[in-house]
């Protein structure tokens, strides 16, 4: 039997990638600017972000344009409960995936009832109504002007603790991914990006585990908004409007949707940028979508999906060049 | 002998029909499959014989009639039902999961059968059972060397075999294939009907497949039936098969009646 493990087309470079992406995240804060810290915590809040989008992307081949309600929700669960006394951080953190996956449970049944497209549609029809329903209910949410002021616990006052803290529930959740990636569901959920039908012809109820993946991936986001919520501050309606669900989907197919670190390489990317560009030009969404259409033209697997083709390559030039020198 | 009786039906359809639009694709057609059998079924195109699969193994609701999996009725229930209770199948066009290694095609149905699935946090390949399990039926099918390789690029026969394979894991006592050996070489076509007929040996399986190479059909089948135009119009032994006027003038030809 080879080597090769199931999901071996995620990297056969990933540990180096683990250690790679750990070093540098660690290393921000070394550079001594606050401003690369704030930009190290979005990345890795969006990172975590586009990673659960990728579990229903990526992995199952369900492209859901209505991310954005989770990470919302998230982050009101963070906002809401902080800011009315009702629990502490500790408890609220935790308490956005019980929501986030909550939210999955009421909203993905009506969203998997159809596919492709159409179940593309679904999800941001749901996703808007979500933002509708933040966005109005000023009693509640604070409508349009969002939550300021959520009082955080004294240990992780400090921008710089806050990050480490991020940083340690963020890798913790990427090693959760991956192992549910790894799985039996793993496997099962990228039976079904391959090949829907034959995935029930095996004895698998195809929808339910579409479904569990959209509460996994709704946990996630949720999670990731609740970390945001916490290092704002504030929060807003805006995390929930369709243009953050864009944004994860751009993160991801920058990055890299089969490949395991690729969207929190296109996270990075896109903070990156608006940070870069945003100061020189209100128009950094052109750039971004410039930069787009490159990725797409040049680097069809996304950056990281791109250089592990090329890395197979060049490990393979020496065996192929064997074989063609044989008669 | 003191048990004359026949053993009951492995499966069992009963005036079973499906109409798409107008069109009668499955009409009246009734027949039993005693267990153990090899048998096959044949017909020209637009017959109604991958209908009749896919009414069998629920990827079509039929308009009428009944199918019967050791004596329980099953019609109308979802693809994945039927599979759990043991009916396995292979695909007229190749239907196998293309990104995936050979392996882990394999390994996914061993595991969905041992309903493994719900596991989240244990590699798949941690499972050693399992995989060794799937290495096992590649054998059977000579995929074993291929294990590591992505289904999608092995070469046509071998993407058929790994359907049947896919199938196999399943532990299915009722085997169905859709054309198993098409589009292949000769030479291939003889391996692969050699490892049908012996895994169908050893695993004591009944198996029941649609083919259109009658050298295949009748070098291998106990049991031959004949759809045309959506009706059973015959069945028997290759022989009684090979002799039937209707048969030759729907399908056969003259040609291979000597």
């Amino acid at each position: 039997m080879r080597d090769d493990k199931p999901g071996a087309k995620y990297g056969r470079d990933e540990w180096a990638q683990w250690g790679v992406a750990l070093v540098v995240f660690a290393a921000v804060p070394l550079l001594g600017k606050k401003h690369f810290v704030n930009m190290g915590n979005e990345i890795l809040v969006m990172g975590l972000f586009a990673m659960g989008f990728n579990l229903l992307y990526g992995v199952t081949g369900m492209l859901s344009f209505g991310q954005a309600a989770y990470y919302g929700v998230g982050a009101y669960t963070v906002g809401l409960l902080l800011s009315k006394g009702v629990a502490p951080f500790w408890v609220a953190l935790p308490a956005t995936m019980a929501v986030g996956g909550a939210l999955a449970l009421v909203l993905g049944p009506l969203c998997i009832r159809l596919s492709g497209v159409y179940f593309t549609m679904l999800t941001l029809a749901f996703a808007e109504m979500v933002w509708g329903i933040v966005f109005k209910w000023y009693d509640f949410t604070g409508g349009d002007n969002g939550i300021q002021g959520i009082p955080m616990p004294e240990a992780l006052h400090s921008p710089l603790r806050y990050y480490y803290f991020t940083l340690a529930v963020v890798f913790v959740s990427f090693w959760l991914i991956r192992r549910i990636v790894d799985s039996p569901f793993g496997a099962v959920l990228q039976s079904i990006r391959e090949n829907p039908e034959r995935t029930g012809f095996i004895g698998v109820k195809v929808r339910r585990y579409q479904l569990a993946a959209m509460v996994l991936s709704g946990v996630f986001a949720a999670l990731a908004g609740g970390l945001f919520a916490g290092y704002q501050h504030s929060i807003h309606p805006d995390m929930l409007h369709w243009t953050k669900s864009g944004e994860v989907i751009l993160m991801s197919i920058l990055g890299g949707v089969s490949s395991f670190f690729g969207p929190l390489m296109g996270a990075g990317i896109i903070v990156f940028i608006e940070d870069m560009i945003g100061k020189y030009t209100e128009f950094w969404e052109i750039w971004i979508g410039g930069i787009m259409l490159a990725i797409v033209i040049f680097f069809p697997r996304g950056l990281i999906g791109t250089f592990d083709t090329w890395i197979t390559r060049w490990r393979n030039h020496g065996k192929h060049a064997e074989t063609a020198a044989r008669p | 002998m003191e048990n004359t009786r026949k053993p009951p039906p492995v499966l069992e359809v009963r005036h079973l029909s499906k109409a798409f639009g107008g069109l009668k694709v499955t009409h009246d057609v009734s027949f039993a499959i005693p267990p153990g059998e090899l048998s096959a079924i044949i017909g020209p195109n637009g017959a109604g014989k991958t209908t009749l699969f896919n009414l069998i193994t629920g990827k079509l609701v039929p308009d009428g009639g009944e199918v019967l999996f050791k004596g329980e009725r099953i019609e109308g229930q979802s693809p994945a039902d039927i599979s759990r209770k043991g009916i396995g199948r292979s695909f007229q066009i190749t239907s196998i999961f293309k990104e995936r290694t050979v392996l882990e095609n394999v390994l996914v149905s061993v595991l969905s059968r041992e309903k493994k699935t719900a596991r989240l946090f244990r590699r798949a390949t941690a499972h050693g059972d399992a995989v060794r399990e799937a290495m096992e039926i590649l054998a059977t099918l000579s995929l074993e060397g291929k294990a590591g390789e992505t289904a999608g690029s092995l070469p046509h026969g071998d993407q058929k075999r790994l359907d049947i394979a896919v199938a196999l894991a399943l532990n299915p006592e009722l085997v169905m294939l859709d054309e198993p050996v098409a589009g292949m070489s000769p030479e291939e076509r003889a391996i692969t009907v050699d490892l049908i007929r012996k895994i169908w040996k050893e695993k004591a399986l009944t198996l029941l497949f649609i083919e259109h190479d009658m050298d295949v059909v009748f070098g291998i089948s106990e049991w031959i039936r004949v759809l045309n135009q959506g009706v059973l119009l015959a069945e028997g032994t290759p022989a009684e098969i090979s002799r039937n006027r209707e048969v030759i003038t729907a399908y056969l030809g003259e040609e291979i009646v000597e």
